[in-house]
């Protein structure tokens, strides 16, 4: 990564904290800075920040419906591999985060700004 | 987002997660069951107006055929909300079917209703708080005719044609959502002028007689259910208190979609209407409940909080 980011990963949950077809809400960084919904979708695992890009509700509390998240408040919908906004009110993407699995835990890689 | 902690706070220590993931499970079937139901009910009053042309029943018939499109506001708030069918395009075609009929522009809807979800009772906030206290008799007969609906839907309907935002809708619909808003409000005049058009062709009435009359006939009805889901309860953003469940017979909770369940709704708006009922045996004890319907919450309206003008003291 480049323009003053470099990536990491971050261990975000064991792998059986998550239910098949659901989603589990989690705060990593070292300062608690990034909010993540980590996803288990058929026995793989995906991960998308965890504020609805609506009104910032939880999406964690909301419903997994197939492939996609359910925005608890107003019922919009993500798809949750890419992100994309699938129905109104929502219209802006997610953004979503690679994931990795290693000794029974769910990594996510995100983007942090390099230390000054 | 204060509001909305608060909400999750309360959810949460009401029922586990794990038995709203068992109740919000959608389904296509049940939506189509239940619109299956209000346009068989929505012919035969449209069927009673044929029959009583010529005759003085044709009033009460267009009233109560007028009753039942009103009642089309049910389907049209569930599509809104993604929780009549499982599938995104079904929502999308009722929402636009029932918005068409109920003469609403459908994603103004949505926006407008979003907000109230948001602010449910907060004064100032609300998009949709009806009659805050203290309520005059007159402010009552005017909201409940109805009138101020048909002002306040086509003047956003034809600004929205003109390419107008009202300042007040910039609060709750996201700005890259304008250009839709615009779009879905031309398309609805689009298809609005050309009912017209056939219909002067052909030298028909029947819009006017089966449609456009009933309608504004009939949302004094709509306007009267819709007093009793917050009117006279509690502000603030706690669902326990600022939202009131109506318990009704069969018929009034099928044809409305159990928007009855209205306390259970605001607790937890992803439940689908379907599963409101059993939702509602496992909250109830927690929630605002009316037990007696809704002449009965009307009554209590206006014994305690419905006065002749605002210097008459109101009793809380």
């Amino acid at each position: 990564m480049t323009n003053g980011q470099s990536d990491r990963w971050y261990r975000a949950a064991a792998t059986s904290d998550i239910e098949d077809d659901d989603v589990l809400g989690v705060i990593v960084g070292d300062y608690g800075q990034h909010e993540i919904a980590v996803y288990k979708i058929g026995g793989a695992y995906f991960a998308t920040g965890d504020r609805c890009t609506h009104q910032r509700a939880r999406l964690s509390d909301g419903l997994v419906i197939d492939d996609c998240i359910e925005c608890p408040l107003h019922q919009g919908r993500f798809h949750i591999a890419t992100g994309r906004a699938k129905s109104r009110p929502v219209s802006i993407p997610l953004q979503t985060y690679p994931t990795r699995i290693e000794e029974d835990a769910v990594f996510v890689l995100i983007a942090e700004p390099d230390a000054a | 987002m204060q509001e909305l902690d608060e909400l999750v706070r309360i959810r949460e220590s009401i029922i586990p997660r794990a038995n709203l993931k068992r109740l919000a499970k959608r389904n296509n079937h049940m939506g189509l069951l239940f619109l299956a139901f209000h346009l068989a009910v929505i012919a035969a009053t449209g069927w009673l107006v044929f029959a009583s042309r010529g005759t003085l029943w044709i009033v009460p018939a267009i009233f109560l055929h007028g009753a039942m499109l009103a009642t089309l506001f049910a389907p049209m708030h569930e599509a809104a909300h993604g929780t009549a069918f499982k599938s995104v395009w079904l929502n999308e075609a009722v929402l636009w079917l029932c918005a068409l009929i109920y003469i609403f522009p459908p994603h103004w809807f949505r926006y407008h209703h979003a907000f109230h979800h948001t602010y449910t009772q907060v004064r100032r906030m609300d998009s949709a708080m009806v009659l805050p206290k203290p309520i005059t008799l007159g402010q009552y007969l005017v909201y409940v005719s109805g009138l101020t609906i048909w002002k306040r839907n086509l003047s956003y309907l034809f600004g929205h044609a003109l390419g107008r935002i009202d300042p007040a809708e910039r609060s709750y619909a996201p700005e890259d959502q304008y250009p839709g808003l615009i779009r879905q409000a031309r398309i609805m005049l689009l298809i609005y002028a050309a009912v017209a058009v056939v219909a002067i062709a052909y030298g028909s009435w029947a819009p006017v007689i089966y449609w456009l009359l009933p309608r504004v006939a009939g949302e004094s009805y709509a306007r009267w259910m819709r007093v009793a889901e917050h009117t006279g309860c509690a502000e603030g953003s706690d669902p326990r208190t600022n939202t009131r469940t109506t318990l009704t017979n069969a018929f009034i909770r099928q044809i409305w979609w159990n928007m009855p369940y209205h306390a259970e709704h605001h607790l937890c708006a992803f439940i689908p209407f379907h599963a409101l009922p059993r939702f509602h045996l496992e909250v109830r004890d927690e929630l605002t409940v009316a037990p007696g319907g809704y002449f009965s919450v009307h009554a209590e309206l206006f014994r305690k909080f419905i006065r002749w003008n605002h210097a008459t003291p109101t009793y809380q």
